[in-house]
């Protein structure tokens, strides 16, 4: 027999979508919804008090213990989840119910009440989204996490991944904070090298690589799966782990609006110190050795941070509509952030809207639907503003007296400001994701769902450049200028449809078999054309409502080209999950997934991806019994294969690329030919993955926590074996590399409540992990991370991590000719430039004298929350860090373009002849070596939120009604120099800081209410 | 009859069977964009695509632009390094000082284009024979493709010595590894001679306007005759330039500084060139014009490869072509440009200087209008000189002499004897072909590379430095089954 508190459960995670309607529709059942929701309030006085039990999704909670406080009356809900009580009118009830927080009511009068309540944190009873469908954590032989959508609703990031930083152990978000952007989420450390190492992501049942769309307000869970026992329904796709979103669903018994908003300023915390105009002078003329820049050539005085940054203003508004009657509930709402970049003129906004509704059409017969839909609007500005103020000299005026450009022809850096307000960069689209379901339950305890679900994009964006010029003081015009002005306008168009049908069968077998299996079929299909426009010849119309291009128009000179977008796909899947529970202390969990995916070979289009987990629940068995510490104690280990298919369309097939063009006269030829060789046996990469877990909870629940070791090997890791160029390419890209990432996570938490008035929690994780590289076949080591002028500071091959800095040892600084020439050195050494240590001692300094450095990769990251609750009062606090790693500042030491500002520090404390310093160079013009002199430790620790809120309640006004004030990223301690020691990036060459997104701190005040 | 719950289950089960009965074909995705069948069903359009490619790799980077100018002219005693003091160029401040070695990565970067425009070719000549295309026009296409192949070894060959020997394409990295072994040089200059002679036969005589930039029978002969200049095979150099000559159709520009300049192009003068575009859509050799451009206050790019002082102190006194081959700091260009008097550098180059006012110029100067004159009258007139010099017949050498000396506003030279003549030739090919990637080879050609080098202050060592380095990526790439040159 299945069990109510199951099945309700699963309902609650499963059904929280509803279904597409047309406009009539829509509006029909909306005001049906609001007819019936208002007649739910009127009603008369009896002593009889009624209510109903629910959780926190409205799904009844049936058998909830309900008691009168300081009585001994009370009784049991019924599987409805509805109760009632013959009791005195000023009664407080007392309702309890297993894995769920206990509340206090006050009836006042009342004599009908539904009362919600909330799942007690890391208990063993806590539902897990697991992918088609769902499971009691305890039931689980993997390693999974849940995060609470009420525990990120109110932080001030576009995205939900951004949000869950530092809140799930094993689980590494490296996040640049520039708006619209998306982090770099690495579950279990970087598990490929050149295929996609980010999770995969189900919102509601759809795959997706992208969230931003998603507002964090409507979001009711994240559910986050990691070792290959758990992401093995997602096969081929599943290794780098799955993270499952799940939107929130109406509520059956209880009508609210909530409203919640924040507004707030965002800072640049974190400025570099730069030369100012007479330091800057000094130090040139002494790297040119001439006296280059003359006290007239100081025209003006510019610290280029003010000149291009600002305060961010940022505001966020939400407001949703959630109820229902027992046979449908429906969740509707509308939200929009409004964020100012902290680099001018830098926007970004978003509008998102959600219907998500659910019916039962009969007892055995449920469809419903899931619809979001999100337009966003960002204003850009390059990034790379950020070092090309850190480049620019500070000799001149942004703006002359005259108002122009102001400009030097002492520096080729040019003047940021009119970088800044010649870009006029817009990205804009819309996306619309929706599922429509059905359930139908064929005889008691199997059922069947298919779900059908869409995912549509348009993002278009435009580029345009005035011709525009900078002056010199002189007023003749300097370099930095665009002579004629260009317009650049694009346009993706990109569908996807889902398409799942399963069968869930969960069924009792006396008291001791418990089974629950789920089988089913999933077919996709992703497409998509990417449309760009360009006009250069100048001629654009400043006003963007001139112009007029046409994807389809060449006349004018303009250049259309028409491509698909680089992820197109087919795919087909089978899938059976068997989760069996003997006396519910020993687990089984076995899952097989059987994918095909166009993406790949005709001779490799099809996987399979097993695996399997154990679990043993300790506190279950007799010897326990005795014990009071412990009240859930349960050990797990698990293996499996899963697979990382992220790989870009098409790659196995051998043809032409195109627009080669050469030029016959005034016909421009598009020429095309194939340019390389490929692998037609390409195939993912497949992670085999152990994983042992404890987990438990102790001292009366107060303390809970889980331990887990991983060793996840990805075996057919994509490489590019290199060979030489003989006109048929110069590389191809096979399953020919073997990386390894292990590691241990630690999660505890501890909750108590020290009186009826006071409670606190207290979180915290921490994971270690160690990547290597263990195999490349034949294939040579990936040389990356590219600084520019042709220097490299990363090195990918055996026996190191991934992207590990490759570069020269220095020791100290030659003070004079004689100790250079007593040393190795490189050509054009001179006293004052870094002695580089001949690691080989063969007499010389080449390549092989660079080392292995370390990476990017943290040797550990780690979190911690704090909450404190006193009477009306909440505090919370969220700690971030990692440790461990190497931050490459690559912008520090590079003035090839010319004459380049530098760090007052590095200005100030600059060798000179007989000084004796040994810590930093001499005055240069050019790229420094690449060195660890410019290798910092990119360990930090964050204050990633600090909340502090009041609630009140006024039960005729609202229902409650919470201030609080916000900062988030107000502290971060850290050894290095640079603007941030957060960077995301690709795998070979992360952590390099050339054109980063500087740390930022915003401080807001923000507001919830609930009617 | 089936009560209404299970129609329902019925209706679902019917879902389910359809999924599950998906057709084997749904994981095949058509492949998007060309593929070769495409360019093959539409032979007109394929087969001038297929042929667009070779040429398109004239115009890359890696074949004519940084790393060519390092290899073939800042070795030299024409050029040197230029730029600030502080940029290296990646490797030119090495390869002007004679300190490179096989890492140095111009070396690999020509390589690397040169056999790209190899394979081009071969995929060409793969496919261009099965194409229902005109058997004119097919000849011709075939006749290109195989004087492409050519002029890439050619730059290859000058440059390592014995090459991987590529005629015909590879498909798998097996193969490939296979390739990867050094022919002997005369196996690369039989096959080249090979395609030079086809392309003799196949080629137009001339390229209507519309087509300029397409090469004509006397683009592969003057190939031809320079390559035999290399092997001194001094009777087919005169044969092929005597033929070009012969055809009538090529004269010298009476002004020796208009050849560089837009109203120059494809003049009477003009024998092949890469066809640079400065309209838009621009397509014009990657950053030929602005690393070689005058650097400093106002200029206009990076300002490398500068001609040496010993070039400047080599043009006899009254010669035109100096100042039309070299531009000075602070000097006011034809077109009113004015160097900065701030320029780091004394000289730039001016035979690749583009007019951003007075030529086409499109705002973009990474692909500039500059076409790149591969072979001109000028010079086929030097290798005639030099073929009937050493075939003895001195009175004609002076003629052709003669010819580019009272152009450039100098005396004719009298009577001379056969080994005077030789000097005065090379010394003519000196000032007539600065900055046009011939003097490093011509020194080696000549075997003078050791002493006019050293003379120059140049640690030359001969014979290590008579070869380039076989780039040592490319011999790790091949699990060093490419030999390196001795020396190195």
């Amino acid at each position: 027999m299945i069990s109510e508190t199951n099945s309700s459960a699963w309902y609650s995670k499963h059904f929280s979508k509803s279904m597409l309607f047309s406009p009539l529709q829509f509006l029909f059942t909306l005001s049906l919804i609001f007819f019936l929701q208002f007649q739910a309030f009127s009603g008369n006085s009896f002593i009889k008090v009624t209510g109903v039990v629910t959780d926190a999704s409205g799904n009844p909670l049936s058998g909830a213990s309900i008691k009168v406080k300081g009585k001994e009356t009370g009784t049991s809900t019924n599987s409805k989840g509805e109760f009632s009580l013959d009791i005195p009118g000023n009664s407080t009830l007392i309702i309890s119910y297993v894995g769920y927080e206990s509340k206090e009511v006050e009836l006042n009068g009342r004599t009908s009440v539904s009362i919600s309540l909330l799942p007690i944190i890391n208990n063993s009873e806590e539902v897990i989204v697991v992918g088609y469908g769902t499971a009691r954590k305890k039931d689980l032989t993997g390693s999974s996490l849940s995060i609470r959508g009420s525990e990120i609703a109110n932080l001030p990031t576009l995205s939900a991944t951004q949000a869950i930083q530092g809140k799930a152990a094993g689980v590494q978000i490296i996040n640049s904070g520039a708006p619209g952007s998306a982090p770099n989420v690495r579950i279990r450390g970087t598990g490929s090298i050149l295929g996609g190492a980010d999770p995969l992501y189900v919102v509601d049942g759809i795959i997706t690589s992208d969230i931003r769309n998603i507002n964090s307000a409507d979001i009711l869970n994240i559910d986050i799966l990691k070792d290959a026992s758990s992401t093995a329904i997602y096969g081929a796709r599943a290794a780098n782990g799955v993270v499952l979103i799940t939107t929130k669903a109406g509520n059956r018994t209880k009508f609210s609006i909530n409203y919640n908003a924040f507004a707030g300023v965002r800072l640049l915390t974190h400025k570099v110190k730069m030369a100012g105009p007479n330091l800057f002078a000094v130090y040139s003329n002494e790297a040119a050795n001439a006296p280059a820049i003359i006290t007239t050539d100081i025209t003006g005085s510019t610290d280029w941070y003010d000149a291009i940054t600002r305060p961010g203003i940022f505001q966020n508004h939400n407001l949703s509509v959630n109820g229902g009657k027992n046979k449908y509930r429906y969740y509707v709402s509308g939200g929009y952030l409004d964020e100012d970049g902290i680099l001018e003129g830098n926007n970004y906004k978003r509008i998102t809207f959600r219907l998500n509704h659910d019916i039962s059409i009969t007892s055995r017969l449920k469809v419903g639907n899931v619809l979001g839909y999100s337009n966003y609007r960002s204003e850009n500005k390059p990034f790379s503003l950020f070092t090309q103020a850190y480049n620019a000299a500070p000799l001149f005026n942004a703006k002359n007296p005259d108002g122009s450009y102001g400009n030097t022809d002492k520096s080729d850096v040019g003047n940021p400001l009119a970088t800044l307000e010649t870009t006029n960069s817009r990205s804009f689209g819309h996306r619309l994701t929706g599922v429509v379901w059905g359930e139908v339950q064929i005889i008691k305890g199997l059922s069947f769902r298919s779900s059908f679900g869409i995912d549509q994009e348009r993002n278009n964006g435009w580029n345009y450049t005035p011709a525009y010029a900078t002056f010199l003081a002189n007023g003749s015009t300097a370099n930095q200028k665009n002579e004629k002005s260009d317009l650049n306008f694009s346009r993706d168009s990109i569908y996807q449809w889902t398409w799942d049908n399963f069968f869930t069968y969960d069924k009792k077998f006396g008291l001791a078999h418990s089974l629950k299996v789920t089988a089913g079929h999933t077919a996709e299909r992703r497409n998509g054309w990417t449309n760009n426009a360009d006009l250069s010849n100048g001629g654009v119309a400043n006003d963007k409502n001139k112009w007029e291009l046409k994807f389809t128009d060449t006349s004018g000179g303009q250049i259309n080209t028409r491509s698909p977008i680089g992820n197109y796909f087919k795919r087909e899947s089978y899938f059976v999950r068997t989760n069996y529970t003997f006396k519910d202390k020993y687990l089984l969990n076995a899952t097989l997934r059987r994918d095909g995916s166009s993406n790949f070979s005709p001779n490799n289009k099809w996987g399979l991806f097993p695996a399997v987990g154990l679990g043993w629940i300790l506190t279950k068995e007799s010897f326990m019994e005795d014990q009071k510490t412990f009240n859930f104690l349960k050990l797990r280990a698990s293996f499996g294969l899963v697979g990382n298919d992220a790989i870009s369309s098409g790659q196995f097939e051998l043809k032409p690329s195109e627009f080669l063009y050469s030029y016959f006269g005034t016909d421009r030829v598009n020429g095309a030919t194939i340019l390389s060789i490929k692998d037609p046996n390409l195939q993912w990469e497949v992670v085999k993955e152990y994983d042992f877990g404890v987990e438990f909870s102790a001292f009366n629940s107060r303390l809970s926590g889980e331990v887990d070791y991983y060793n996840k090997k990805a075996t057919k890791a994509l490489y590019t074996i290199g060979f030489p160029t003989l006109g048929f390419g110069n590389e191809f890209l096979t399953n020919a590399a073997d990386i390894l990432n292990q590691g241990v996570e630690l999660s505890l938490g501890w909750n108590n409540k020290i009186n009826t008035s006071m409670s606190y929690g207290l979180k915290g994780n921490i994971t270690f992990n160690k990547n290597s590289v263990e195999n490349i076949g034949i294939g040579q080591a990936l040389i990356s991370g590219g600084l520019g002028n042709g220097t490299t500071a990363t090195k990918t091959t055996v026996g190191n991590e991934i992207g590990e800095f490759w570069v020269y040892r220095t020791d100290g600084i030659f003070q004079t000719d004689a100790d250079v020439n007593a040393y190795p050195h490189l050509i054009n050494t001179m006293p004052g430039d870094f002695k580089l240590v001949d690691v080989n001692n063969d007499g010389m300094i080449n390549e092989n004298d660079k080392y292995y450095a370390g990476s990017y990769q943290p040797k550990f990251f780690y979190g911690f929350n704090g909450t404190f609750n006193w009477k009306k009062f909440d505090f919370g606090i969220e700690v971030y860090g990692v440790g461990g790693n190497k931050v490459y500042n690559a912008k520090k030491g590079l003035r090839f373009g010319g004459n380049y500002n530098v760090e007052l520090d590095v200005a100030t404390n600059r060798w000179t002849p007989g000084s004796g310093i040994n810590n930093y160079p001499r005055a240069f013009n050019g790229t420094a070596t690449v060195s660890d002199y410019y290798l910092e430790s990119g360990a930090f620790t964050r204050i990633n939120n600090i909340s502090a809120g009041y609630t009140f309640t006024m039960k005729k006004v609202f229902k409650s009604l919470r201030v609080y004030a916000h900062t988030q990223n107000p502290f971060i301690f850290t050894k290095y120099t640079g603007f941030t020691p957060e960077l995301p990036g690709g795998a070979l060459s992360s952590g390099i800081e050339l054109n980063a997104y500087p740390i930022s701190a915003s401080y807001m005040l923000g507001v919830n209410v609930q009617f | 009859m089936l009560n209404y719950k299970n129609k329902t289950a019925v209706i679902f089960l019917l879902f389910l069977v359809t999924a599950i009965s998906c057709k084997k074909s749904f994981l095949t995705e058509e492949p998007r964009g060309v593929t070769i069948q495409d360019l093959i069903n539409d032979p007109q359009n394929g087969s001038q695509r297929l042929i667009g490619a070779v040429y398109s790799k004239m115009y890359d980077w890696n074949v004519h632009s940084f790393s060519w100018n390092g290899v073939s002219s800042i070795t030299s005693d024409d050029a040197e390094k230029g730029s600030d003091a502080g940029d290296p160029g990646v490797d030119k401040g090495l390869l002007d000082n004679w300190a490179f070695d096989a890492t140095s990565l111009s070396f690999d970067e020509i390589w690397i284009g040169n056999f790209e425009g190899i394979g081009r070719a071969c995929y060409a000549l793969k496919f261009l024979p099965e194409m229902n295309i005109d058997a004119t026009l097919k000849n011709r296409y075939i006749g290109e493709a195989k004087l492409l192949r050519a002029y890439f070894y050619w730059n290859l060959v000058r440059a390592f010595g014995d090459l991987p020997k590529i005629d015909h394409v590879l498909e798998s990295q097996a193969d490939i590894q296979a390739a990867s072994i050094r022919s002997p040089a005369s196996e690369i200059y039989a096959l080249m001679e090979a395609d030079l002679s086809d392309a003799i036969t196949m080629l137009p005589p001339s390229v209507p306007s519309a087509e300029k930039g397409r090469a004509t029978v006397d683009a592969a002969r003057a190939l031809l005759a320079k390559v035999s200049l290399y092997n001194k095979n001094w009777s087919r150099a005169k044969a092929m330039s005597d033929a070009i000559v012969s055809t009538g159709r090529y004269s010298l520009l009476p002004d020796y500084s208009m050849i560089w300049k837009e109203a120059g192009e494809f003049s009477a003068e003009s024998i092949w060139e890469v066809n640079g575009v400065g309209s838009t859509p621009n397509r014009g050799i990657e950053g030929y014009f602005v690393t070689q451009a005058p650097r400093g206050p106002g200029g206009l790019g990076w300002g490398f490869n500068i001609p040496s002082a010993d070039l400047f102190g080599a043009y006899e006194p009254g010669d035109k072509r100096r100042d039309a081959t070299i531009m000075q700091r602070g000097q006011t260009l034809w077109d009113g440009f004015q160097v900065s008097p701030l320029a780091p550098n004394p000289y730039y180059n001016y035979k690749s200087y583009v007019s951003k006012t007075q030529e086409t110029f499109n705002g973009e100067d990474w692909q500039s209008n500059k076409n790149l004159r591969l072979f001109r009258f000028g010079e086929i007139l030097l290798i005639k000189a030099e073929a009937e010099n050493e075939l003895n017949d001195t009175t004609a050498a002076k003629l052709s002499l003669n010819a580019l000396r009272s152009r450039a506003g100098l005396p004719a030279i009298s009577a001379i004897s056969k080994d005077i003549m030789r000097g005065r030739i090379y010394k003519e090919r000196r000032v007539e072909m600065a900055f046009e990637h011939d003097r490093m080879f011509d020194l080696r050609r000549t075997g003078r590379s050791a002493a006019v080098l050293i003379a120059h202050g140049k640690p030359y060592m001969s014979p290590k430095h008579d070869l380039f380095p076989i780039p040592q990526r490319q011999r790790d790439l091949s699990a060093l089954r490419l030999s390196q040159n001795p020396g190195y």
